[in-house]
């Protein structure tokens, strides 16, 4: 499995960013081996309609698991598409520590109802 | 945090006016944002002092290289936005046209297209006596005013994450920036007026934001001017069930105070004891969050 | 000759301008009025009568599932997230979509192909053997006024005598209504906020070098601020409108005042005249 997080920076200790489509970066970890890596996103700074083609970067880079805040209505239809897993973030912290919340099981899935 | 947007369909229905009155009454614990970004008008009522400005970016626009063209002309041809023109020495861009879709870049066998960030206007912020404030201008002629309108929205929501309300005057009409107004707003405060074109405009306005599932409020401004118009809203307003909170009479106090650049609500006068029904909806609201 | 009636604020009275100087025009010789206020257009209130419709349509992707392969070129390259390629399908929004017809060029087995969507109609009615009135009305939800006013401005002719009611603002939209007129009417109240945001047009249609006209309406007399920029700035004030509440309340139930009220006829009418020899006539 591989699980994305939008952040403000490239480390783990860095913020988890409250904004999906628009973090300056993603982490993406492997939370069975630990390893991990992370890519710039090229759409913080752009235009409209940035929401489906963050789903689609996550998509070309394996993506299985989504740890996320608030989710736009387009990126939100992609993701239900893509069969990716959304964890529900609210509030603030560290990449380690949503990467430890989501260990303990203690994250929300985000199912099409909600 | 509760998010509400004042908008109207028709423009001059008193939007401003009316999201500065409540403003003022909730001194301390609002934010201001204005998302009428083509018409920033809320800063010359609550003057605030502007402590940041923002560049603010749209869409990329593409830029030709003139040492690499080789004024062939197949950009212009496949442009859609007819953007790009060719002359005997030179090929243009159109930036007002341009919407950066690539195109011209794609189709370039010389490489001399780029796509290249541009900046189309600015996001402010600062605080006035009754709190912190952000609107947004965009330069003359640009799109993306949806895009803009999310970003002072953003900003509004993070500027003071521990006050209550966010407040949002919005912009005319039904498209883009409208949508991005009202997407996630708590409460659509629509502020219409007896007239043909304000009715015509609101049933729009009320389609547009039932699809959105938004929760509406209405206020009836200038109330008093056209009464059978009034009493139309009125039914309007059962059979769509939205509430009325109150009905503004024509107050001169209001065109006044607005002169002098003060929210009307701050001294005692017909309009303003009107405005104090959505200001104890407002406080009902906020209780219950 | 077109005449366009903007404002940079909302609810100015350009309507109600636009609506009296076709209908004075109109006593005399043939004219065509035309709402390029799409996403609220109104002058249909004053002017009743029986519509023709026609759709108006801007081509979006139509993807052939059987020999698409998926390869993600058309995702990659549309900048407005329009249609994403996920492992097993290509996800669309034509709501997104800016018609750049870019993912039907980069395809390399050529699966794209384009059909038309619907973004809004354009309603066309004669009310009056003279005038033709021609209407824009954008989708409710549909993000795309620029086109939709490309599409009314494509109804005109250029031998026409033609009003344009602008949407209000200085946007990409505003900015379809205006380019190309010989004349543009701003219309203001002599308030701060009509003052703001008159300056703000005011520096759009300089951009254009089209004439520029100013119409205060609600004047009271009692702020000099819109009066002194246009004398400043040498614009010719063709028209000042008294707040008073008759003509609200006619222009309420949509009357046309210069029609139905003697007393309006005559300031029309040398409004008229005024905007056609600025106009170039």
């Amino acid at each position: 499995m591989k699980l994305a997080i939008p952040a403000s920076g490239p480390t783990l200790d860095d913020q988890v960013d409250n904004r999906f489509a628009r973090a300056p970066y993603i982490i993406l970890i492997n939370p069975e081996d630990g390893e991990t890596s992370s890519l710039a996103n090229p759409y913080a700074q752009e235009g409209g309609g940035v929401g489906p083609r963050v789903v689609q970067l996550l998509v070309q880079n394996q993506v299985t698991h989504l740890i996320a805040p608030r989710i736009g209505g387009h990126a939100e239809t992609a993701l239900l598409a893509t069969g990716i897993t959304v964890f529900m973030w609210e509030g603030s912290g560290s990449v380690s520590s949503a990467i430890e919340l989501y260990k303990a099981g203690k994250l929300a899935a985000m199912t099409q109802t909600s | 945090m509760l998010q509400v947007a004042v908008v109207s369909g028709k423009g001059g229905t008193g939007k401003t006016v009316v999201t500065g009155a409540i403003a003022a009454r909730f001194s301390g614990s609002v934010v201001m944002a204005d998302c009428d970004v083509d018409a920033s008008n809320l800063a010359l009522l609550m003057m605030p002092d502007i402590i940041q400005t923002e560049p603010f970016y749209g869409l990329n626009r593409a830029v030709i290289d003139p040492k690499k063209c080789v004024l062939c002309g197949v950009c212009a041809d496949n442009c859609r936005f007819n953007a790009i023109s060719v002359s005997e020495k030179r090929v243009d861009v159109n930036q007002v046209h341009c919407e950066g879709c690539g195109v011209c870049e794609f189709i370039c066998l010389a490489k001399a297209v780029k796509l290249v960030p541009y900046i189309c206007g600015e996001v402010r912020s600062g605080n006035t006596r009754f709190g912190p404030f952000i609107d947004g201008k965009l330069n003359p002629g640009n799109g993306n005013s949806g895009l803009m309108v999310h970003t002072i929205r953003k900003k509004a929501r993070e500027i003071s994450p521990d006050i209550p309300l966010v407040l949002i005057d919005g912009p005319p009409g039904i498209g883009c920036p409208l949508i991005s107004t009202v997407t996630g707003c708590d409460i659509v405060l629509l502020v219409t007026e007896p007239s043909s074109s304000g009715r015509h405009d609101l049933e729009r306005l009320v389609t547009v934001c039932k699809s959105m599932r938004c929760r509406l409020v209405m206020v009836i401004n200038r109330a008093d001017l056209v009464p059978d118009g009034t009493h139309d809203l009125r039914v309007f307003a059962k059979e769509e069930s939205i509430p009325i909170l109150c009905e503004i009479p024509v107050d001169p106090m209001v065109v006044q105070a607005t002169r002098a650049g003060v929210p009307f609500s701050l001294s005692d006068s017909p309009a303003t004891r009107m405005i104090q029904n959505v200001v104890e909806f407002i406080q009902n609201e906020l209780k219950e969050e | 000759m077109h005449i366009v009636i903007a404002s940079g604020k909302g609810g100015t009275g350009k309507t109600t301008v636009a609506v009296n100087l076709a209908f004075i025009l109109s006593t005399e010789q043939r004219v065509v009025l035309a709402d390029c206020d799409v996403e609220e257009p109104n002058l249909h209130l004053f002017f009743q009568s029986q519509v023709a419709e026609k759709d108006v349509t801007l081509p979006v992707p139509d993807i052939e599932k059987s020999t698409c392969i998926l390869c993600g070129k058309c995702g990659e390259f549309c900048r407005y997230g329009a249609l994403i390629v996920l492992n097993d399908q290509v996800l669309q929004y034509p709501n997104l979509c800016h018609s750049c017809g870019g993912c039907s060029m980069v395809c390399p087995v050529g699966s794209i192909s384009e059909r038309p969507e619907i973004i809004g109609k354009i309603q066309v009615s004669d009310p009056d053997p003279s005038l033709h009135l021609v209407t824009g009305v954008l989708r409710e939800g549909s993000i795309h006024s620029p086109a939709m006013i490309r599409a009314v401005r494509k109804e005109l002719s250029s031998d026409d005598l033609v009003i344009l009611d602008a949407p209000p603002g200085t946007s990409c939209a505003a900015m379809e209504a205006l380019e190309g007129c010989d004349l543009c009417v701003l219309v203001t109240e002599p308030t701060p906020f009509g003052l703001h945001d008159l300056m703000l047009i005011y520096q759009v249609v300089r951009m254009f070098e089209i004439p520029v006209a100013v119409v205060i309406n609600r004047n009271d007399n009692q702020d000099t601020g819109v009066e002194s920029f246009c004398r400043e700035q040498s614009i010719p004030v063709i028209l000042k409108i008294p707040f008073d509440r008759d003509i609200a309340l006619k222009q309420g139930r949509g009357r046309i005042i210069s029609r139905d009220d003697p007393v309006w006829r005559e300031p029309f009418s040398r409004m008229a005249m005024e905007s056609l020899k600025l106009a170039g006539a």
